[in-house]
């Protein structure tokens, strides 16, 4: 009996040490850790606009509070839902990253479509910038892409986090495949154009780009998810440029 | 003196956790595709495997025989969870591509094999020894693979192109799990043919 209860109490000490060092260490950590979450959707935001916040090797190259001004300096956001509406009192900056890519189980919508501006400081010229993601061919691809005022031209893509096989599909992140959309055009004639993306050497027009070699199933996932995520926030692009 | 150098290079070719014992071969496959990540997973595993060590080694007179493994296992998953923790907040961009296999060190069997092996039958110090050997052969295989690994399927040794992309096209096999199986299959056949072959005569 003295036996079992010897164990009894070892075993609660042990849980009991363990349960308070973690909970002591994660209430500790837990501000930085969110920052860091915050700052990582931040930096991919200004990335995309072609601000120069990372090094060669992606690493941030200026300090963390300076990315937080020069966030709040040059970028606005606002928030749609699913019909390419205005959410009213959602910030873009209080969504956290799942909230932005998780999908709706049966009708495969998100809840939050995240709208970037980014104001030029010199020449007040605006660009736009939109969250898209969905399934690759194992994982959830994320990525940013980046609108001209005209809200057709692709200015840069970050596609920032994945789960697909280095040298394969995960060749996603890489400025290679990236780069090719720049430029391209998400209108043709005022009307939204279906966007492909080719197998490698197909001939391309504006709405096409190169896809990666042996990559099909990845490249096929970020095309449906483009497409959709375009028709949402064509809904709402509409309305802009019939204000303009 | 002699004694306590063998218990660090014994695990390093002769003993070696993946190649000799076939432990640790689950993320052995799993994060080898880039010698980058290799490399922080063998250090976050090394780092786990020695706090675990020393710790369980300080209770092995106090951990009540039957529930001896419970108690290794809390103690390990406490580890990991604070390694997990650390690398969120000091260095985000490594542990983002880590993610889920900083909890895998959990069921890495090496932790769990050198604790209920090693580290309850003997002093603080000597398992800590006794890891970092384990710890460094372990790194030393998973470093092999990934190096192999880069370089035949993506024509890169950690980053920096070794094999130009204009004559050299990725070997694709080399990128999925398969190819670390091939890999560490003849590493296995290397080391028990040529270079163990009198350890095993000896037995």
């Amino acid at each position: 009996m003295r036996e079992q209860l010897k164990i009894v109490g070892f075993a609660a000490v042990v849980c009991l040490v363990c349960s308070i060092l973690l909970a002591l260490v994660s209430s500790a950590l837990a501000p930085r850790q969110a920052r860091n979450k915050a700052n990582d959707v931040k930096t991919k935001v200004l990335q995309v606009f072609g601000a120069e916040v990372t090094d060669a090797k992606g690493k941030l190259c200026i300090s963390q509070d300076a990315l937080d001004a020069l966030f709040a300096e040059r970028i606005t956001g606002l928030v749609l839902n699913a019909d390419g509406q205005i959410i009213a009192d959602c910030a873009v900056d209080t969504l956290t990253p799942q909230q932005i890519s998780d999908r709706d189980k049966v009708t495969g919508m998100k809840a939050f479509y995240p709208v970037y501006i980014y104001k030029d400081p010199e020449t007040s010229c605006k660009q736009y910038a939109i969250h898209v993601s969905g399934k690759g061919l194992w994982s959830t691809i994320k990525g940013f892409m980046a609108l001209k005022a005209d809200l057709s031209t692709i200015t840069g893509v970050v596609f920032y986090e994945h789960q697909e096989t280095p040298g394969l599909g995960g060749e996603v992140e890489k400025p290679d495949f990236q780069d090719g959309f720049k430029g391209k055009q998400l209108l043709e004639n005022g009307k939204l154009c279906e966007f492909r993306i080719t197998k490698p050497g197909a001939e391309l027009n504006t709405h096409s780009v190169d896809g990666i070699t042996a990559a099909t199933m990845t490249c096929r996932g970020v095309e449906s998810f483009l497409n959709e995520d375009f028709k949402v926030y064509n809904t709402y692009f509409e309305t802009l440029r019939a204000g303009q | 003196m002699a004694k306590i150098r063998k218990i660090v290079t014994d695990p390093l070719v002769n003993n070696n956790p993946v190649t000799w014992q076939v432990l640790g071969v689950c993320s052995a496959l799993a994060v080898t595709t880039k010698v980058s990540t290799a490399v922080v997973m063998s250090l976050a595993l090394t780092i786990v495997l020695c706090c675990s060590n020393v710790v369980i080694s300080m209770l092995r007179n106090m951990i009540p025989n039957k529930i001896r493994m419970i108690v290794e296992l809390c103690v390990i998953a406490t580890l990991v969870i604070l390694a997990d923790m650390l690398l969120r907040a000091f260095v985000y961009d490594i542990s983002k591509q880590l993610s889920v296999f900083v909890g895998l060190i959990i069921t890495n069997c090496i932790v769990m094999g050198r604790a209920e092996a090693y580290a309850l039958q003997n002093p603080p110090f000597k398992s800590l020894l006794d890891a970092l050997g384990n710890g460094l052969g372990y790194s030393i295989v998973l470093i092999l693979v990934a190096s192999l690994r880069e370089i035949l399927g993506s024509g890169t040794w950690y980053g920096m192109t070794v094999l130009s992309e204009n004559w050299y096209t990725g070997n694709t096999l080399m990128l999925l799990p398969p190819g670390a199986f091939v890999i560490i299959g003849l590493l296995i056949w290397f080391q028990r043919t040529f270079i163990s072959k009198s350890l095993r005569e000896e037995e």
